[in-house]
């Protein structure tokens, strides 16, 4: 089986339904966590870099929050939460209003940015499980709080070495009551495992 | 975003920017103005990582760019280096992944077995960091995110210790 080195129309349909269905599952877990209406963007799903998302969060040298963990089980991933800089001083205003306005990111804050991204990857891995039957389990998150390129090279490098080739599927989550409010989710799944996830989802012909 | 360039014209600056896990190499030579910038991703080659580009890897990285300053006339035993980076981006239960320190040792044994000096340095840390380098290495400035100096590594005094 190798891994392979271009998708067809048909097999990133297939992954962005995949993305779609994870992504449904955090804005219903967001919307439940803020109160608010969550809109989701139609996921999209590329066999490449990261150097695009850099594109989404504004920039090299702007400064975001990411949330990552592995996945492991019957398949090898990781994921990634990004949050722009003032769009997670927004979320997290929504989370905890009785912090002054303004007030730099505490250890709460950070505490509380951590715990969405929990709750957003396991609803999203929740619902590969659902659709898949596949066992994947979401390790413990890690947090960084850096530029938008750093943090996007450290992924990369970090997938490279575990061995993997990666396909990128992002989807964006808005709160459209609190302006400029938003998340990236990205999921990570390694290309040599396309194969085994079109079969699960019965696309054999994709293989 | 990893590759190396050579240059000799002093009046050419280079900025690194978002220098993560990543490492930074910049090898002048002692005798004349002619510099290497390079911005490395992965430790080593033969560790059967899934890349082609030998360019993304410290060490096959670090070594092609010294060939380069050698074919343009730079003795081997006249470079010098400076190496930045190599932080420890995510922190969790367990210190995280700990790429930026493996960038950090490759660099150092491969400027080890190719005989050249570390002159200076600013590694480690958990923030990435901004370069820029000017003059054909003869100065050049580390800052952080958020930071808006930035100070000068001085080539002579600096060592490989992390600034606190």
């Amino acid at each position: 089986m190798t891994e392979p080195r271009r998708l067809t129309e048909l097999q990133l349909d297939a992954l962005r339904e995949m993305g779609n269905m994870g992504a449904g599952h955090a804005a219903s877990s967001l919307s439940a966590l803020i109160g608010h209406p969550v809109r989701m963007d139609v996921p999209s799903a590329n066999l490449s870099d990261l150097g695009e998302i850099g594109t989404l969060l504004g920039g090299r040298e702007a400064m975001v929050w990411a949330i990552y963990l592995m996945v492991s089980g019957d398949l090898e991933g990781h994921m990634a939460l990004l949050v722009r800089e003032a769009e997670a001083r927004r979320l997290v205003g929504v989370l905890l209003p009785n912090r002054p306005a303004g007030q730099d990111m505490d250890e709460l804050a950070e505490s509380t940015l951590a715990e969405i991204g929990n709750i957003l990857t396991s609803a999203y891995v929740g619902a590969l499980t659902q659709l898949t039957g596949f066992d994947l389990r979401p390790s413990a998150p890690l947090l960084a709080h850096d530029q938008a390129g750093a943090v996007l090279d450290s992924l990369a490098a970090e997938i490279q070495l575990a061995g993997q080739t990666i396909v990128t599927l992002e989807g964006r989550l808005e709160v459209p009551a609190v302006p400029g409010c938003g998340v990236l989710l990205v999921f990570l799944p390694p290309a040599s495992f396309l194969p085994k996830m079109f079969a699960a989802l019965g696309l054999d012909a994709l293989r | 975003m990893a590759s190396w360039i050579t240059a000799d014209a002093a009046s050419e600056t280079w900025r690194i920017v978002g220098l993560g896990s990543c490492v930074a190499v910049i090898l002048r030579a002692v005798s004349k103005p002619l510099v290497g910038v390079g911005h490395f991703m992965l430790p080593i080659r033969a560790d059967g990582v899934p890349e082609d580009n030998p360019d993304k890897f410290v060490d096959t990285g670090i070594a092609a760019m010294a060939e380069a300053l050698e074919a343009r006339g730079a003795r081997p035993t006249s470079l010098e280096a400076l190496v930045a980076g190599g932080a420890r981006m995510f922190r969790g239960f367990g210190g995280g992944p700990a790429i930026g320190p493996r960038n950090v040792a490759a660099a150092q044994a491969t400027l080890g077995e190719l005989g050249i000096a570390i002159v200076a340095g600013d590694v480690g840390g958990t923030l990435s960091r901004n370069l820029i380098v000017a003059d054909c290495g003869q100065a050049v400035s580390v800052a952080y995110p958020g930071q808006t100096g930035h100070p000068v590594l001085d080539w002579q005094v600096a060592g490989m210790d992390q600034p606190t």
